[in-house]
């Protein structure tokens, strides 16, 4: 019918698209003849036009949220590696209400003062119990160790301390006690390499202002791949035992029973982890404590059953009755079938089941909070306390600040190119299985 | 004629649940001949057609009662391997099956799943059987590519080519035509001709014209019965039945 209307009304364009062919207002002229109950052709353009509208937006929906999550995440996380945390050095005064500092006067004042970034000394002049103090330290730019740009004077490291890397706190006694004067130093953190980011061994991001996430790196690439190694072979068995074998009653309670597996909220699981797996794994390997790489790929790979057997025993009944007939009749067994037809020809099935599994492997959080021990170390060892990229952002959120809170989003940006580098895996081995029989 | 039947079925009944679909059947069919078993859909051929190589156990509470005489041995007899059954029955089905693989695996996939490791031994094979059903030519040069990228017909033919890689006695055919077009199913017809002087063949069809230019025997199926039974000529000639005369001159069915 859309044929024939676009024949009749519109210049046959061979490329007009089914958009421009329905669009145009026009009747066919079997009109007369067409039945009362009929909608007419205008109603039926306008319901197809508006429901087409309806499914644009709200699949939009999913790439707009998408969208934002990639910008988010990476402008919030690439900030550490091209901007200093601060254009220059800032003083803060604590219990002084009154202070010269470079020559402006500042009452009162409790926030951050940014000094001038060209400035080459800092001069601080308040009155310490009543005596007009002074205080003179030189700045220098363009150092290597941001930590060396200013020079305290012998006379001042007696009321000098530096309880994180990079800030300095002068405190003097005061009247009261807890009313001392202070005054606080902060250095800015120069941008950090990408390259200590990634290889870098230290995550100390507190006290030593060290991000490297080598370890985590490490930790979850190893807590994935085990539990795939573990969890893909069950899985795969479990679905062809589950689409080929077992008679349809039961298939149905255990699909049913296993997607129920997949519906238990994660932090189930690492309860169940931290109660029977974490002790086990201490008895068994008589470890100091169970709280191990072991016992998170363990629960991981119970974790990622549910999604592989889901979408394998999917993949295996959509492959159709007639190619198991014509091995069957070739006179190969029920379990050759399964092998050599079934499973060859899901084979892309399975194979996105496994990719998805890892990614659950990859991206599982609270589960993995409660079992894996949490220390930021590379893993020597089976019983070896690890801590994962997801695990990380998930525990030091919360308390993060400045730089630090930015590096749990460049966290993120390595997670997203962990997920992409796995999707574009599928792609390619989809891509694979297609061609590799024509090629 | 040859002595001895291929098959020899008695008193076959078989049921699907409640459902009788197949009643009393009796037949003798001969080897190196073309029997066709024609009649109106839901009558039984199918149905027939797959207790020769027992595909109907498949199916779930289906019953069958009755002996099904192989070279005079019962194949539901205890102690049947259903699998050697099948490797010396070969079947073809309505719609080309191919597996997703290459042409070359799927003629060699039977051979393959009974321990034939050796592959010069397996590339004979698939040479030998491609040959055989006359689609060597076509695809000597592709063996590697996906058996998808077939046509239909040569599909079909790879279908036969994979069934007679097994080197089976019989050969099943559920209307092996009915998807093909006119050349295509003139090839396949072609090739059942010269099939037929090695193999026991055994084809359902929906076309008249077509039992009556391949085969030596027919059978006229109705309501799960056997209604007629006899050489091509005399059943399309001289139907005893007035219900088969009807059904081969197209007024029911």
């Amino acid at each position: 019918m859309n044929h024939g209307d676009s024949k009749l009304c519109a210049p046959t364009d061979a490329r007009a698209t089914l958009d421009d062919r329905d669009r145009l207002p026009c009747e066919f002229p079997g009109q007369a003849a067409r039945p009362e109950y009929a909608m007419s052709s205008s109603t039926r353009i306008i319901v197809d036009r508006s429901l087409r509208h309806i499914f644009r937006i709200v699949s939009f929906f999913s790439v707009i949220a998408l969208a934002a999550m990639v910008i988010f995440v990476f402008a919030q996380g690439l900030g550490p590696f091209f901007f200093p945390t601060a254009p220059s050095i800032a003083v803060v005064l604590e219990n002084i209400p009154s202070a010269r500092i470079n020559g402006s006067l500042y009452e009162n004042h409790r926030r951050a003062i940014p000094l001038d970034p060209e400035a080459s000394y800092l001069t601080i002049e308040f009155p310490l119990s009543g005596t007009p103090t002074r205080i003179s330290l030189p700045l220098y730019r363009n150092v290597e160790d941001p930590g060396r740009s200013i020079e305290f004077p012998p006379e001042l490291q007696d009321y000098l301390s530096s309880p994180e890397h990079l800030s300095y706190t002068l405190s003097f006694p005061g009247s009261l006690p807890g009313l001392e004067p202070r005054i606080h130093i902060n250095i800015p953190e120069p941008p950090y390499s990408f390259r200590s980011f990634i290889t870098g061994r230290e995550w100390r991001p507190v006290y030593r202002k060290m991000y490297g996430i080598f370890p985590m790196i490490i930790a979850t690439l190893l807590s994935a791949l085990g539990a795939v190694l573990v969890g893909a072979p069950v899985a795969l068995l479990s679905c062809v035992l589950i689409a080929e074998f077992l008679p349809p009653r039961l298939s149905a309670a255990v699909t049913g029973a296993i997607e129920l597996l997949a519906g238990i909220p994660s932090v189930v699981y690492g309860f169940f982890g931290l109660m029977i797996v974490v002790p086990g794994i201490q008895r068994l390997f008589g470890s100091a404590s169970g709280s191990s790489i072991a016992a998170a790929i363990a629960i991981l790979s119970l974790m990622i059953l549910p999604t592989i057997v889901t979408i394998g025993v999917t993949a295996l009944r959509s492959v159709p009755a007639t190619l198991r007939e014509a091995s069957l009749a070739l006179g190969a067994t029920k379990m050759q079938t399964a092998w050599c037809v079934v499973c060859t020809s899901a084979k892309s099935g399975l194979v996105t089941g496994v990719v998805l599994g890892t990614a659950r492997a990859l991206g599982e959080t609270m589960a993995v909070i409660l079992v894996a021990g949490n220390s930021p170390q590379i893993p020597v060892s089976l019983v070896s306390s690890v801590r994962t990229l997801t695990a990380t952002i998930a525990l030091e959120m919360g308390y993060s600040a400045g730089r630090h809170n930015e590096m749990l989003f460049s966290i993120g940006i390595i997670l997203f190119l962990l997920i992409f580098l796995l999707n574009g895996v599928i792609m390619r081995l989809r891509g694979k299985m297609h061609t590799e029989v024509s090629s | 004629m040859n002595s001895s039947p291929k098959f020899s079925i008695k008193n076959l009944n078989l049921y699907y649940g409640v459902f009788h679909a197949l009643k009393a059947v009796e037949m003798e069919i001969p080897d190196r001949n073309v029997t066709a078993l024609i009649g109106p859909s839901g009558c039984g051929k199918s149905t027939f057609i797959r207790v020769l190589n027992r595909m109907n156990d498949l199916v779930r509470d289906c019953l069958i009662e009755g002996t099904v005489l192989m070279d005079n041995t019962n194949i539901y007899g205890p102690g049947t391997d259903v699998t050697s059954l099948r490797t010396a029955v070969g079947m073809v089905f309505q719609k080309p099956n191919p597996f997703p693989m290459s042409i070359w695996q799927n003629v060699a996939y039977g051979p393959k799943m009974q321990g034939l490791r050796n592959t010069a031994a397996l590339n004979e094979v698939v040479e030998e059987s491609l040959r055989r059903a006359a689609l060597w030519d076509e695809v000597k040069d592709r063996l590697k590519k996906n058996a998808l990228s077939l046509s239909g017909g040569q599909q079909q033919r790879l279908c036969i080519a994979r069934a007679i890689a097994m080197q089976p006695q019989v050969i099943l055919m559920d209307e092996p035509t009915s998807a093909l077009d006119p050349i295509a199913t003139k090839r396949i017809e072609e090739l059942m001709e010269s099939l037929k002087r090695d193999y026991c063949i055994v084809i359902v069809t929906h076309s008249m014209n077509q039992a009556l230019r391949i085969s030596d025997k027919t059978a006229f199926f109705l309501m799960g019965e056997v209604l007629e039974f006899g050489d091509t000529a005399r059943v399309f000639d001289d139907p005893r039945h007035e219900e088969t005369s009807r059904y081969i001159t197209g007024h029911f069915g």
